[in-house]
């Protein structure tokens, strides 16, 4: 079925948290509505066709706010890629962040796109959970059993699947300055505004040229987003040279395996994510 | 696969201001802005050419900011306001983007140009003079099938040039 | 024309249609509305090859506002199946607007809807269940000749369309004399012209006169229609074709959608509504027309010294699933046998088949940016295998200028320029010796750059008498292009050409024509917008498409108005009681240059039209000139050994590209990109390089960014933007284009038809790719690169 146009829904507008919730558990196949940038082309496609849509644009306790108080920077859900990427706050505590939400797409999308809706989507080709993961950032929800907060790598459960309950909306994420180490975010695209091919965001920590903690995420590498474990766990103690830059390239593709598809083999986005983790390394060691 | 179809049709009332003018209707809440825009409120220059929210001949600007309407809702657009390529110019003045379109050839078939238009017109109202680099990513989600872009580049430098130079 | 300074041809001058689109009042197609209009959609195929076991419309006609469900089996009781070029049996190939029996390709159309408003009809079209009886696809061109290939059609026997054989020269005595043989084995892909506008028709039956009003964008619309009319079995009498003031692009991409009109046409007779159908994205990315693939199998006798003495090629073509203009793919790369090359040995074997993917057409460049592709990369090859430069082996090939005009091996006649001029001016502007000593710097450092070109040449203004290679029987040859020039009532000069202006600035062009004729402000000539084939001049030939109109429609028009303007001078003699020595035309006036006494046109005019008496003694009233342009081809139909000279003009355009490779990421980056171009006489070039750098950017797309990607099954893995994916702002290159400029010794004014490209770069890029990656020994004999495929090729050489 080629359409172009969606299937009829229901629309709500809450304009309250509680309220969105309520509809989104008690309503039959409902999803929540941020922007629109993921759900809409999908519902145009008809690939998703849900029967109430329950747009949060009008819910009062997430508009856009991107906040610092101390060490913390919240950014609530309906926070858009372009209000992001404009941030001073976030552009000097989590360039990565910063980066990420900058290179979503274009400008149109961006100007729509929120935060919150990116993340719920679930998909692991998104660049901003990547850069969230290799910031240790948390995800807020709220859902019918009231409120939680999960780390992201909890957050995603398989392709397209989060840890989101029904009724259940992500209201907002924090981030911690402490978290935040040196940041680089690079992907590989086909033309800019197409999905990532792959991508990665690196989060080190350096003492006198120590690496004293690592985060390196992937994306586009498996049906998460997905950290390099091995590869963090190796730089522990190490200094940021050519070798052992090389190595944890490496090591931080060993056991993946990416999906395969018209624009890359499951080998090459291997290949590619090894060298932008080498490239990455190498931009926050300065070299 | 199930069909599930909403048996009745559903509608609701929206008002959305359109280059200063009011357009009230009751539309099913599947109707795309950018349906809205063509459909009810007549207004034909703003275009759909794909259907992946990629090509951008649909931009227009929502509140001020460039938005794709074939990726939103008429029903989330309900008292906002919306500017299309028809309301650029100003009593028959065009707007200098418009102006620099036209003395550059940025176009040949027209089609992708209402959208290109109102990207520009978001960049300059941001960044009044902006590098080559800076419009390239401004119109990166607009696809030109005609002039390989090159002109349309030259045509915005020039037009911010003329609006820095104060021409509006 | 003499040599004498133009007044109005080659200037600048602003495009008048350009304001309509930039002020949002342009009307294209889907902007048209007609009461009572009811919208079509089509529920589409998602196999490849399957039979049609069971189509159950009833869900769909259940839900309010749908009006009609038809399937191809109904369809076969009101259509003929679309007339067919090749004779028997291929010819007995049955094409209806929708799939019969069985679909063929991924995105054919099966059903079609009809509901009150899109979205119901979207809603509809969904609701159609199929269901499918899926058999094995073939989609590789070599395997449909396998002895167990799928059949696509059973009732043409075999997968093959066409066959044939150009023996042109002395070609064994060439290999004889050969010091080596080259041999390879070229690819060209598959890509789509994707024009922003999709294609869309409003069919309008008119129950009063039992006729048919359409408005479509068919390039064109007089050629298609007897197409449809042999399937409407409806004579051409009862058909109004129009176009709208605007189309947004077509590249070739709107010439088979007659099976669009026709489904459409016939729909609104049975509901007595005006039917729309728009194209959605995905359905005119998997259906709406795509360029021909290519296999080559070449070989090459040269001398040492890098001289081509021969060639012997054996081509298989794809045209997937439905030959709606093809064959004539499988005749028209001999347009440019030789391509840009003084090669008079050539022997071509050539076999189109079918397959199950979507059909091809008369993309860019048709038929022809394959065959100069192939060229281009073997001129590199030739050069590697000899140990020679590249740009000397090309040098060395090129037809000289002092042979111009050029009567090539199939008896194409190459319309003067100068080759080598053009190829050393781009040497020049690329700054090649630099880059070459760049290279060898680069790649001690591990930088892998490379340098590649592509001499293209490529055809303005085609004879259609080239399908009579295939079927001598057709009805069809030569081309032809009408025009009307009228100094109206009010004396305003009006001029119309039969032509269907996509984007290429027809308005302003022949505005700018007129002018230099009658010598007047060319903002004062009025060229109204659109075709109408009621009130407008046309010829059968009629339209845009293979860059015809500068050159027909130019000829055409430049003659008319040279017949009205002896007219204007006749009148005015006779009124002004002057010789019509001593008079001349300016500024809308006829003055005398002795007595200084003038005349203008809208007296002229008035005693033309109204105050008849006082025309000159057994003069016809009216101001209106009426010119038929046929132009002669000197070898205008084919021989028995498959010559002619099938197109008028051509435009060359000789490419340099300096690329980067990242080595690790395999990603591809245009460092400098060159065009050296020869249009022939410029009559706007605001246009003329509006045009050259759109080719360009269609070329270099094609080799980097865009390519149809089928599975073995024949599921279209690109189906939309997300997937097939046209070059954007960010990854065009700042190009820099260059004119070396000769006339075309075929054309009355000198214009050669440019709107091709021939898609030069595309094998500038190749060639620059392969340039680079030497170090690694990567070859490239196939015209897309992605990052994905050289790091495949690289893990293959690389395998322990």
């Amino acid at each position: 079925m080629i359409a172009l146009r969606p299937r009829a829904f229901y629309f709500y507008a809450p304009k309250t948290l509680d309220e969105a919730i309520n509809l989104l558990y008690t309503k039959e196949d409902a999803k929540a509505l941020a922007g629109g940038q993921s759900l809409i082309p999908m519902m145009k496609l008809r690939i998703l066709n849900p029967k109430n849509v329950v747009s949060l644009s009008k819910v009062s306790e997430i508009q856009p706010e991107i906040t610092k108080k101390n060490d913390e920077v919240y950014v609530s859900a309906l926070t858009t890629h372009d209000q992001i990427c404009r941030s001073d706050v976030l552009l000097s505590h989590f360039p990565a962040l910063s980066v990420a939400a900058k290179e979503i797409a274009d400008q149109q999308i961006r100007n729509r796109g929120t935060i919150g809706g990116n993340v719920s989507h679930g998909d692991p080709s998104a660049n901003l959970p990547i850069a969230l993961l290799a910031l240790d950032a948390k995800v807020h929800t709220k859902g019918p059993k009231g409120s939680r907060m999960l780390p992201v790598d909890e957050f995603y459960k398989d392709i397209f699947l989060t840890a989101l309950e029904p009724g259940e909306v992500v209201t907002g994420f924090s981030l911690s300055v402490q978290k935040a180490g040196k940041q680089a975010f690079m992907k590989v695209t086909k033309t800019a505004t197409t999905w990532p091919i792959v991508s990665v965001a690196v989060n080190v920590f350096l003492k006198e040229g120590v690496v004293e903690s690592a985060r390196i995420a992937l994306g586009v590498a498996g049906p998460t987003p997905l950290s390099a474990k091995k590869a963090e766990e190796y730089l522990k103690g190490k200094t940021l040279d050519d070798e052992t830059i090389l190595k944890a390239s490496q090591l931080s593709i060993e056991g993946v395996r990416p999906p395969e598809d018209v624009n890359a083999s499951s080998d090459y986005r291997k290949h590619l994510l090894s060298v932008l983790v080498k490239r990455c390394l190498k931009q926050v060691s300065g070299r | 696969m199930t069909t599930k179809v909403l048996e009745e049709r559903v509608t609701q009332p929206v008002s959305i201001k359109i280059n200063g003018k009011v357009y009230s209707a009751e539309v099913e809440p599947r109707l795309l802005l950018v349906d809205f825009i063509r459909d009810v409120a007549k207004l034909k220059g703003t275009h759909i050419g794909c259907d992946t929210t990629s090509c951008g001949a649909c931009t227009v600007l929502v509140d001020g900011l460039s938005v794709k309407s074939c990726t939103m809702f008429a029903v989330e657009a309900d008292g906002k306001e919306v500017l299309t390529v028809e309301g650029l110019a100003k009593d028959d003045k065009l707007h200098p983007i418009q102006e620099a379109f036209w003395e550059n050839h940025a176009l040949q078939c027209g089609y992708c140009t209402p959208g290109m238009l109102m990207s520009a017109l978001f960049l300059l109202q941001r960044n009044p003079n902006p590098t080559e680099d800076e419009i390239k990513e401004a119109i990166a989600g607009n696809i030109c099938r005609c002039t390989g872009y090159l002109n349309i580049i030259k045509a915005i430098k020039q037009a911010a040039q003329k609006i820095r130079s104060g021409e509006r | 024309m003499t040599e004498q300074e133009t007044k109005w041809l080659g200037k600048p001058i602003k495009l008048r249609e350009d304001l309509l689109p930039i002020t949002g009042k342009a009307r294209y197609i889907d902007d048209l509305e007609l009461p009572n209009t009811v919208y079509m959609a089509y529920t589409t195929s998602a196999y490849a090859h399957a039979k049609i076991k069971k189509i159950d419309p009833s869900k769909a006609l259940a839900k309010p506002g749908v009006l009609c469900v038809i399937s191809g089996e109904e369809l076969k009781k009101h259509l003929e199946p679309f007339m067919q070029i090749a004779e028997p049996p291929a010819g007995n190939l049955k094409d209806y607007p929708l799939a019969v029996d069985k679909v063929r390709y991924f995105g054919e159309p099966v059903a079609a809807v009809v509901a009150e408003d899109r979205y119901t009809a979207e809603d509809a079209a969904e609701l159609v269940e199929v269901e499918y009886e899926p058999l094995p696809a073939v989609v590789d061109p070599e395997d449909a000749l396998k002895e167990n290939a799928p059949l696509v059609h059973e009732e043409i026997g075999s997968n093959v369309v066409w066959k044939g054989i150009w023996d042109l020269g002395e070609v064994d005595a060439a290999f004889e004399q050969a010091d080596e043989v080259i041999r390879e084995r070229i690819v060209f892909h598959r890509y789509a012209p994707v024009p922003l506008e999709p294609n869309g028709v409003l069919a309008v039956y008119d129950e009063t006169t039992d006729s048919f009003i359409i408005h479509s964008v068919n390039q064109m619309p007089m050629f298609s229609l007897p197409l449809i009319c042999g399937a409407l079995k409806t004579p051409p009498s009862k058909f109004r074709m129009l176009n709208p003031p605007y189309v947004g692009g077509a590249f070739g991409g709107k010439i088979i959608n007659y099976t669009h009109i026709t489904l459409a046409a016939l729909l609104s007779k049975l509901l007595k509504r005006p039917v729309k159908y728009i194209e959605t994205r995905s359905e005119n990315i998997a259906s709406g027309t795509h360029n021909n693939e290519r296999i080559f199998y070449v070989e090459l006798a040269v001398k040492r010294d890098g001289k081509v003495l021969g060639a012997k090629m054996r081509i298989i073509d794809n045209c997937g699933a439905y030959t709606r203009y093809e064959p004539a793919g499988a005749v028209i790369w001999s347009q440019v046998t030789p391509g840009i090359y003084a090669v008079k040995n050539i022997r071509v074997e050539f076999t189109q088949v079918v397959t199950n993917k979507g059909p091809t057409g008369p993309v860019r460049g048709y038929s022809r940016v394959q065959h100069n592709f192939m060229w281009e990369r073997v001129m590199d090859i030739v050069a590697k295998r000899l140990a020679l430069d590249p740009a000397e082996v090309r040098l060395k090939n090129f037809i000289p200028p002092e042979e111009m005009p050029y009567r090539g091996p199939s008896h194409t006649i190459y319309d003067g320029g100068d080759y080598p001029g053009a190829f050393r001016k781009l040497l020049d502007a690329l700054e090649y010796q630099k880059w070459r000593k760049l290279q060898e710097e680069y790649r001690k450092q591990g930088r892998l750059i490379g340098i590649g070109f592509s001499a293209v040449i490529d055809s303005g203004a085609n004879n259609f008498a080239q399908v009579k290679i295939i079927n001598p029987n057709f009805p069809v040859s030569g081309n032809s292009e009408a025009a009307m020039v009228m100094i109206d009532q009010g004396g305003t000069v009006v001029a119309k050409v039969g032509t269907t202006d996509q984007g290429q600035s027809h308005e302003t062009t022949m505005a700018q024509l007129v002018a230099e004729v009658f010598n007047m402000d060319p903002s004062r000539v009025v060229v109204p917008r659109g075709f109408d084939s009621a009130s407008n001049v046309w010829a059968a030939h009629s339209g845009a498409y293979a860059s015809r109109s500068a050159v027909l429609a130019g000829t055409a028009l430049f003659l008319a108005a040279q017949k009205l303007k002896e007219k204007v001078l006749a009148i005015a003699s006779h009124l002004l009681n002057e010789n019509v020595e001593a008079l001349k035309v300016e500024n809308e006036r006829v003055v005398s240059t002795k007595t200084g006494r003038s005349v203008s046109f809208s007296q002229i005019a008035l005693v033309a039209w109204s105050d008849v008496v006082s025309l000159p003694e057994g003069m016809e009233p009216g101001l209106v000139s009426y010119y038929v342009y046929k132009p002669d081809w000197k070898f205008n139909k084919p021989d028995s050994k498959n010559r002619l000279n099938n197109t008028l003009t051509y435009s060359y355009t000789i490419h340099g590209s300096v690329v980067e490779v990242d080595p690790e990421t395999f990603l591809v980056k245009i460092l400098k990109h060159v065009v050296v171009s020869d249009p022939g006489v410029i009559i706007n070039p605001l246009v003329v390089e509006g045009q050259e750098i759109g080719a360009t950017m269609h070329g270099i797309s094609a080799a980097l960014y865009e390519s149809l990607q089928y599975d073995e099954k024949g599921v279209l893995l690109t189906p939309n933007f997300w997937f097939y994916t046209p070059v954007g702002a960010k990854e065009m290159p700042d190009v820099e284009l260059l004119h070396h400029i000769t006339k075309s010794t075929s054309s009355l004014i000198g214009v050669r038809g440019i709107g091709e490209g021939g898609g030069g770069p595309i094998g500038s890029i190749t060639n620059a790719v392969e340039d680079a990656l030497e170090p690694l020994g990567i070859r490239i004999n196939f015209s897309h690169v992605s990052g994905n495929k050289l790091f495949e090729l690289w893990k293959g050489l690389h395998k322990r």
